[in-house]
């Protein structure tokens, strides 16, 4: 069973000042929701568990199971147990998604012979089934002319295959239609098995339509500012965030700049455009 | 598994179609039919003429392997060639002559002796309509130096398909000029090239246009580690008059040691208005952004570096089909990469 502790954490990137004092508990068995504007963080304190090379640390910790994260190396991280699904994933072309999850999975297994191939080609074959993807997923590279939202399957088929302890789930609904967030949601939620623990980072109620969450807190300038249930996440998404800046006196919520916002325009668009 | 492949030389485990050319001699074993391998003095004199090739442009070599395939083949088309160069069989030529109409797929295989000079040359003559899907891969010793020619003459509809890697640690000087002489001829030229330690390599490709409507591809993939030298020049040249004509460049490349070096010169000479060309060079380290994804999912440094510039190289797909050069692929590069 495996916690996930955050303290105090400060993180920049390029000079810029985003993570200000983040606390965060995500323990095992339980799902914990984050939402919050654009800018706000969010992105960045995934990437920073991680270990994304762009952000610097300035101060805080984080602990896996006790283990100081911040000393490991973004493999050494992923080894002991964390996973995140990113929401813009690299494509690597002439790298084979089986090749690249059997190497993942082997990497893994220090003290054990690597996973035999009838095994793995069997589970990968059942996750890509589970997914509804193309039959011909194992064979074509890695992300490599993937819709948006094709890639977001990719990451929850991922997760499945590594059996991570912690996993992050950065923005995995944007780019996906009504009927992949429901693949992904049941997959999600069928992973859950009292042992793993969840952080979704979310703009919308609707992922948590489909993955319920134990806790939902609100990021704003870089930190948590407010932390609920069930009901907080129904108030964000009949009223917005407005009210809980005027609630603590909260003017420019944003700490990223604007330069580094990402736009993703399959976020508002439809079914069609998500193909492309 | 025979002995050389468990020594981890490039050898073919299928050994049908098999052509062995080794101390100037040639070993043949279930030739396709329709396919006759034997010696000549020099190119035929027929097809010089037929091709319009001035003999000194062919007979720099000793020793020309002259293979003919007609276009009544048996359902099998592959031909698999191993050439082994030692220091005093050192030049040689082959020609490889389509007729009208012939289709084939020939795999070639070279290795030699540690410090030999090899001296290389090819010839392609494809008459109209026929395709040849030629993919080489050459790995030679660190003492070694090496100079590659390929030449090749399409015909009007005919399609020629060069797939060359050069994984070996010689210093090489590889060009290859082709020139579309038909209407609707077309070629495709992916070249894939691993430098290390302190090697110097060049890859040339010159493509000429001398027909209308034809259509041409350059991509040239690299890795420059160490201290290497690693150059690429791209020459597509389209005469006036060869209206329609279609010509694209592609070169790719990844720098991995800070000392080396790689270079590409894409050049476009184009003397017709009426034509559709495009070309570029991309030239970098291997992107953090990859590397960062792969480590995300448990991947050492080193294991997500090997496995991207696995997958840089790929274009080498068609010779990985072959059972035993997949893996000897992926060893040289894990071995080179170091």
């Amino acid at each position: 069973m495996a916690d996930l502790r955050i303290e105090n954490l400060h993180a920049e990137a390029e000079g810029h000042r985003i993570l200000r004092g983040v606390d965060l508990v995500i323990e095992a068995g339980k799902t914990h929701a984050i939402m919050g504007p654009n800018g706000t963080g969010k992105s960045t304190l995934a990437s920073v568990i991680m270990g994304h090379p762009r952000y610097k640390v300035t101060a805080g910790k984080i602990t896996l199971d006790g283990e100081d994260v911040l000393a490991m190396s973004t493999d050494e991280r992923a080894r002991a147990g964390l996973f995140l699904a990113m929401q813009s994933p690299a494509e690597v072309p002439g790298v084979t998604n089986s090749d690249f999850i059997k190497a993942a999975m082997d990497a893994r297994r220090v003290d054990e012979k690597n996973i035999p191939l009838f095994r793995f080609i069997k589970e990968l074959d059942q996750a890509v089934a589970a997914l509804k993807m193309r039959e011909d997923l194992p064979h074509r590279y890695l992300n490599d002319g993937f819709s948006g939202g094709e890639k977001k399957r990719n990451e929850i088929l991922q997760m499945r295959m590594l059996k991570p302890k912690i996993a992050i789930l950065d923005e995995i609904d944007s780019g996906l239609d009504v009927d992949a967030l429901k693949i992904v949601g049941d997959n999600v939620t069928a992973m859950k098995d009292g042992k793993l623990g969840l952080l979704l980072i979310t703009h919308y109620q609707r992922l948590l339509d489909y993955i319920s969450a134990d806790k939902v807190s609100v990021m704003m300038q870089g930190r948590i500012v407010k932390t609920g249930d069930d009901s907080l996440m129904k108030q964000i998404d009949t009223e917005g965030y407005d009210w809980i800046k005027e609630e603590l006196g909260i003017e420019d919520e944003r700490v990223v700049p604007d330069d580094d916002e990402r736009v993703f325009l399959e976020k508002c668009a439809t079914k069609e455009a998500f193909e492309k | 598994m025979t002995k050389d492949q468990e020594a981890g030389r490039l050898c073919f485990s299928d050994e049908t179609g098999l052509v062995s050319l080794r101390d100037g001699r040639i070993r043949t074993k279930d030739l396709p039919r329709g396919v006759r391998v034997h010696d000549e003095e020099s190119v035929p004199k027929a097809i010089r003429d037929r091709f319009d090739v001035h003999p000194s442009e062919t007979d720099t070599s000793p020793v020309t392997h002259y293979v003919m395939i007609d276009r009544d083949q048996g359902a099998d088309r592959m031909l698999r060639i191993v050439r082994a160069w030692s220091k005093d069989k050192n030049r040689g030529r082959v020609a490889v002559h389509l007729a009208k109409g012939a289709q084939a797929e020939i795999r070639a295989l070279a290795t030699d002796e540690d410090g030999t000079l090899v001296d290389d040359t090819w010839d392609f003559f494809l008459e109209a309509e026929s395709s040849l899907v030629f993919s080489s891969l050459i790995a030679y010793g660190g003492q070694s130096m090496a100079r590659t020619r390929r030449r090749a003459h399409v015909e009007e509809k005919a399609s020629f398909t060069l797939n060359t890697g050069a994984l070996g640690e010689e210093n090489a000087h590889q060009e290859n000029t082709i020139t579309l002489r038909g209407h609707k001829a077309a070629a495709f030229v992916r070249a894939v090239v691993f430098s290390a330690k302190d090697q110097e390599t060049v890859m040339k490709t010159t493509l000429n246009h001398e027909a209308p409507a034809t259509e041409s591809l350059i991509e040239h993939y690299g890795v420059a580690a160490d201290k290497s030298f690693l150059a690429f020049e791209a020459a597509t040249r389209i005469a006036k008059g060869m209206k329609k004509s279609s010509a694209r460049q592609k070169n790719r490349g990844v720098v991995l040691g800070r000392k080396a070096r790689l270079d590409a010169n894409p050049l476009l000479y184009i003397d017709e208005y009426d034509v559709e060309a495009a070309h570029g060079a991309a030239i970098g380290r291997i992107d953090e952004e990859e590397l960062y994804y792969l480590m995300s999912r448990g991947l050492s440094e080193r294991e997500a570096q090997t496995l991207i510039i696995q997958g840089f190289l790929a274009p080498l797909a068609r010779l990985e089909h072959e059972e035993g050069i997949y893996k000897a692929i992926r060893d040289l590069v894990t071995e080179r990469i170091g």
